[in-house]
């Protein structure tokens, strides 16, 4: 679904990514990994052309994405739920699931109200509050919020940034084992995570970034046992 | 004061009062949306005035001619954030923080002169819209008051419902509020963030446009009345704090109804009383009456 | 290149002021120059405050009319003489710029623009309405000129009188340009926490700044009453404002010599649009549009950016020895006890204790959102705690706002690198040091030239070289590496004479061997005596140079030990990773 090329990504002077290559195909979840600062988060960015590459290509569904808007990229199934939730505080939570949706061609009103429906059953605790202002959700209901917003938009491939930040464990948890439901439902699912054992014990495969370079690659369960994982973390 | 003539002071006042809400919520939104707003907000309204004085007087029947201002208030829009607007982000920081201020009253003078070059330089009165002439008094609960001014009223009324319809009952509206909140997120729920940006300055003109149609036969018109409604707008917004539309529409009720009364204890400087308090009340509590308060840190 | 004095050059400048009256062909240029002259007095306030400290004015024609009617009343009406007169209108100005600033004080610049907008405004209105007094739109006819008792020479006095105040005025705004004063105003402009940080009392400077450019825009029209013999109200309409605004951008904003182009270049549009006057206002909005989105730099960038100071930079540059940086206030403990943050009910920092003890590198880790940015910011005083205390050298600064933490040595870098963009690295490194001597001896310097801040510069250039970049010194941050701004912030915290240091991610974009640079000098720094407070991801970089290691997780101390102590300890690795149970 997904073919990123030895990309290089620069932010004013700073580069951030060196020559960077992933794939991610229908039905798995990959996950990358690494310590703050290597970069992961401009990688989805890039990902969603909120950023230029200034080398490298990069193909969704086959297409090159380079020169589409990041709105249209969302629209047409790339679909991004951006660090730190970014949930709409002064809408509800019931506009915050729809906002995105609204705007997906062909997504008629019946289809919406079977997403609602879908995602509730998913978080139910999102069907209770779905009259609560999305600001005083809880930041572990604001991250289901974010990803039950994401798929109500019929994503092709998801990409998440951190859900696990700020959360306590057992939250996370939840989430983790949605996003597993998810993939092995057929959904493209690239995890960013700091957590890394977490994130490993959920994925299929795995990607370390250290210091804006693929370090370590490979099937998420061998990375588990890698004590290289650990060192690339607390040095 | 009779009885009689505090009635109509409030009427006055209220009718006023809706006009300055009108063209301050076009503020507002902009703002909302943009950080940014349109310094010539009031020569827009003015714009709205002369078009819809030039339309009735060349006979042009008023539903059509009310449509006609739309459109062009609209267009008028779409220029200034094309043109006055947009290019300062591409300047990125080479243009001053504040710049959009001087860009927009900029397209303020040109207006103004546009309009001097068209219908002259004195003062104008519109045809009244909703009645067929000008002192045309009906008796609500034995108080004569203009049925202009009503009608005036219940319009402003009628479209500020609308404005909070679009707010916060449609799906346009709720894209404002999270361009409003983050515009990189925003683009990433699908939304065209530069599209919000485009419209939320297509309605603040509509907003100056129709408050123009409606205040034409309340005061006399002439090229250069924008500036005291765009600071009067201003002044309205602050009080809501800018962040608040329903304090905004409380705070421009009262400013039109302080204005109609500080009018009539002192004819030579009334209409200055309220605009100082809002001044004071700013430099005391910064955030308006209504608005919240922020943390200063960034 | 040895440069001109600036003083031989305000003296050129001085003969050709009186010259011009007594050569010009006819009255009409002595009239244009008189209303150069007090025009350019009022743009100069107007580019000090737009330029420099990023504060918008629409409402300086109100100032200028204050200034006009307070001179013109007490010396016609009244009878009060010139110079009295004069000098109690200046402070009527003074004093209204308080007052309208001081809502400049508590809001941003939104509300600053409305405030003067309808200050000018109400001004206007006053004058036309208050016919008793002012006269209103008829005007107030028999206002005593400045001529010295000369009725023939009258003129020729008057503008040696405006063109001599317009050179002082000059000459103080080079001096603001030039010197300690500017680089603050920069700083103000730029970011207020940061300007803060380097021991700036923000909102006075403000509120100063603006105050002064309300009375030089009142000297202005002081003289235009003056001139003319005649106030009436239409002088004073919103057109006033927006000429004094275009002639500041067009001549090109914060630069000192902007508002002599620009106001020249504007009274050269006043006298041709008197010939096409019907479409006056159509040109004067074109060119505000023009000018602000085609040529941002006004005029004088048409003539290059400004040139770099290469004169003043010293020769040779003294070797800088931390040690000495540090002398003053070595051996000073940092202590935070129990500190919480809540921000609307969420906790981003639970109960916080950590003690830098003096001359150690404590540093402060934690995953992302552990609350690392808000401990900081605590301790630099940016936000105020909900509870606990912070103490430096054992005293209690909690209720001390950033700028007076910064006086008794506490000093930071930010994560988001905070340098000031339109000056160079070297002047902002001597954005952190203290004027050496008083304000008369400093502007005595700028006037004999290149001595001028000779010390600073050089103990400047010594920083900059102990960081190995001196030779970044003339170059403007925004052309530097990532690195190397990194390297310029650090430099501007040393030059501040810490005597506790906090480094806010130092290395985070760094490349590896500027991260090694960046280990070696930090740890320098710690030998000379001063207290180091670290946070940073980076772990080879925070393992291989602290001595204490604090880790933070949800707000929550989880660990404080050694490095190694920290390495293993199962808290902190489930913290990082996720799971603990096999990380051994």
């Amino acid at each position: 679904m997904i073919e990123v090329e030895n990309i290089d990504v620069a932010i004013g002077p700073v580069g951030i990514l060196h020559d960077v290559s992933l794939r991610l195909a229908p039905g798995r979840l990959v996950t990358v990994i690494g310590a703050n600062g290597a970069g992961k988060t401009t990688l989805l960015r890039t990902l969603s052309n909120i950023v230029t590459p200034r080398a490298g290509s990069i193909r969704f569904d086959g297409n090159p994405t380079a020169g589409i808007k990041p709105h249209l990229l969302a629209r047409a199934g790339l679909v991004h739920v951006p660090q730190g939730r970014q949930i709409v505080p002064s809408l509800t939570v019931r506009d915050n699931l729809v906002i995105g949706a609204d705007r997906v061609a062909g997504l008629d009103a019946d289809t919406i109200a079977q997403g609602l429906e879908r995602e509730f059953a998913r978080f139910p605790v999102l069907k209770e509050r779905q009259h609560i202002l999305g600001g005083n959700l809880s930041g572990g209901e604001q991250q289901m919020l974010a990803v039950s917003r994401a798929l109500m938009m019929q994503p092709k491939v998801l990409l998440l940034d951190e859900p696990s930040l700020g959360l306590a464990p057992q939250v996370v948890t939840t989430i983790l084992k949605a996003l597993r439901g998810l993939a092995d439902g057929g959904l493209s699912v690239l995890l960013v995570e700091q957590l890394a054992l977490l994130a490993l014990d959920t994925a299929d495969e795995a990607h370390v970034l250290q210091r804006g370079r693929v370090a370590l690659s490979g099937p998420a369960a061998e990375l588990r046992r890698d004590r290289a994982v650990i060192e690339s973390y607390l040095g | 004061m009779t009885l009689l003539n505090f009635f109509q002071l409030l009427v006055s006042g209220i009718a006023m009062g809706a006009i300055y809400t009108l063209t301050a919520k076009g503020l507002f939104i902009t703002h909302l949306a943009t950080h940014r707003l349109n310094f010539g907000q009031g020569d827009f309204l003015m714009v709205g005035a002369f078009a819809s004085i030039g339309m009735l007087t060349a006979g042009v029947p008023a539903p059509l001619a009310v449509l006609g201002v739309l459109v062009l208030m609209g267009g008028l829009g779409y220029l200034l954030e094309r043109f006055a607007i947009r290019p300062l982000d591409r300047l990125g920081d080479r243009a001053g923080a504040y710049s959009w201020v001087l860009t927009t009253a900029g397209a303020a003078l040109i207006l103004q002169n546009i309009v001097e070059l068209g219908f002259g330089k004195s003062a104008q009165y519109a045809p009244p819209l909703f009645s067929k002439t000008r002192d045309n008094v009906i008796n609500i609960l034995g108080v004569g008051i203009f049925f202009e001014e009503a009608a005036i009223i219940i319009t402003a009324f009628v479209v500020v419902g609308a404005f909070y319809w679009f707010l916060f009952g449609s799906r346009w509206g709720k894209a404002v509020y999270a361009v409003a909140f983050n515009p990189e997120a925003a683009s990433l729920f699908g939304i065209d963030v530069r599209g919000v940006v485009v419209l939320v300055f297509v309605l603040a003109a509509l907003m100056a446009g129709i408050s123009g149609v409606l205040v034409g036969p309340l005061v006399s018109v002439h090229p250069h009345m924008g500036l005291i409604f765009t600071i009067k707008a201003l002044a309205v917004a602050a009080v809501g704090g800018f962040t608040n539309p329903v304090g905004i529409l409380l705070g421009g009720l009262l400013f039109g109804i302080a204005e109609a009364f500080s009018n009539y204890w002192d004819s030579a400087f009334g209409d200055l009383y309220p605009l100082l308090f809002v001044m004071a009340l700013l430099a005391v509590r910064p955030s308006g009456l209504f608005g919240e308060r922020r943390a200063d840190v960034r | 290149m040895p440069r001109m004095p600036r003083l031989a050059i305000y003296a050129l400048a001085a003969v050709i002021i009186a010259i011009f009256p007594l050569v010009a062909p006819n009255p009409f240029f002595v009239h244009v120059g008189q209303t150069f002259a007090y025009t350019a007095i009022a743009v100069i306030g107007l580019n000090i405050l737009l330029g420099l400290s990023g504060q918008m004015s629409l409402g300086h024609g109100g100032f200028y009319a204050v200034g006009a009617y307070a001179s013109a009343i007490l010396a016609t009406t009244y009878g009060w003489p010139l110079t009295l007169s004069m000098g109690v209108a200046m402070a009527a100005c003074l004093l209204a710029g308080f007052l309208v600033g001081a809502v400049a004080l508590r809001t941003r610049g939104l509300y600053l623009a409305m405030a003067t907008l309808a200050f000018g405004f109400i001004v206007e209105i006053v004058a036309q309405r208050w016919v008793s007094v002012t006269g209103g739109t008829m005007g107030l006819m028999g206002v005593p000129q400045i001529d010295f008792g000369n009725f023939r020479m009258g003129p020729t006095y008057f503008f040696w009188f405006a063109a001599g105040l317009l050179l002082l005025v000059q000459v103080g705004s080079d001096y603001v340009f030039g010197s300690s004063i500017g680089r603050r105003l920069n700083a103000v402009k730029e970011s207020e926490s940061f300007a803060a940080t380097v021991g700036l009392n923000v909102p006075l400077w403000r509120i100063g700044v603006f105050a002064a450019s309300a009375a030089l825009a009142g000297l202005a029209g002081v003289l235009f009453a003056h001139q003319s013999g005649f106030v009436s109200s239409d002088a004073f309409n919103i057109r006033l404002t927006i000429s004094l605004l275009i002639a500041t951008v067009i001549g090109g904003l914060g630069r000192s010599a902007g508002p002599l182009l620009g106001t020249a270049i504007l009274i050269g549009i006043a006298e041709a649009i008197a010939a096409v006057h019907d479409i006056g206002l159509m040109l004067y909005g074109g060119i505000l549009l023009v000018v602000l989105l085609l040529f941002p730099e006004g005029a004088i960038g048409l003539f290059g950016r400004r040139r770099g100071k290469s004169a003043a930079a010293p020769d040779a540059v003294p070797a800088f020895q931390p040690a000495i940086a540090g002398a003053a206030n070595t051996g000073v403990r940092l202590d935070v006890e129990g500190v919480t943050k809540s921000y609307a009910g969420v906790v981003a920092l639970r109960d916080a204790t950590l003690s830098v003890e003096p001359g150690t590198i404590h540093a402060l880790i934690g995953p992302n959102g552990a609350g690392k940015s808000t401990f900081i910011n605590v301790v630099a005083g940016l936000y105020a705690p909900t509870s606990g205390r912070i103490r430096i050298g054992g005293v209690d600064v909690t209720d001390l706002p950033a700028n007076r933490r910064a006086r008794l040595g506490l000093v930071r870098t930010f994560q988001n690198l905070q340098l000031i963009q339109s000056v160079n690295v070297l002047e902002n490194v001597m954005l952190g040091m203290e004027r050496r001597h008083g304000l008369a001896a400093d502007v005595l310097a700028f006037l004999g030239g290149s001595r001028h801040e000779a010390r600073e510069r050089a103990e400047a250039a010594s920083i900059l070289a102990f960081l190995g970049i001196g030779e970044l010194a003339e170059m403007k941050p925004r052309d530097l590496s990532y690195g190397h701004r990194k390297l310029v912030e650090l430099a501007r915290a040393i030059a501040q004479k810490p005597a506790i240091l906090l480094l806010d991610e130092p290395v985070a974009g760094v490349n590896p061997q500027e991260a090694r640079e960046v280990a070696r000098i930090v740890a320098k720094l710690r030998d000379a005596g001063i207290s180091v407070l670290l946070v940073e991801h980076n772990m080879e970089f925070v393992m291989g140079l602290a001595d204490r290691v604090t880790v933070l997780d949800f707000g929550n101390r989880i660990a404080c030990g050694t490095p190694a102590e920290v390495q293993r300890d199962p808290n902190v690795i489930r913290a990082y990773l996720g799971a603990v149970e096999d990380a051994a």
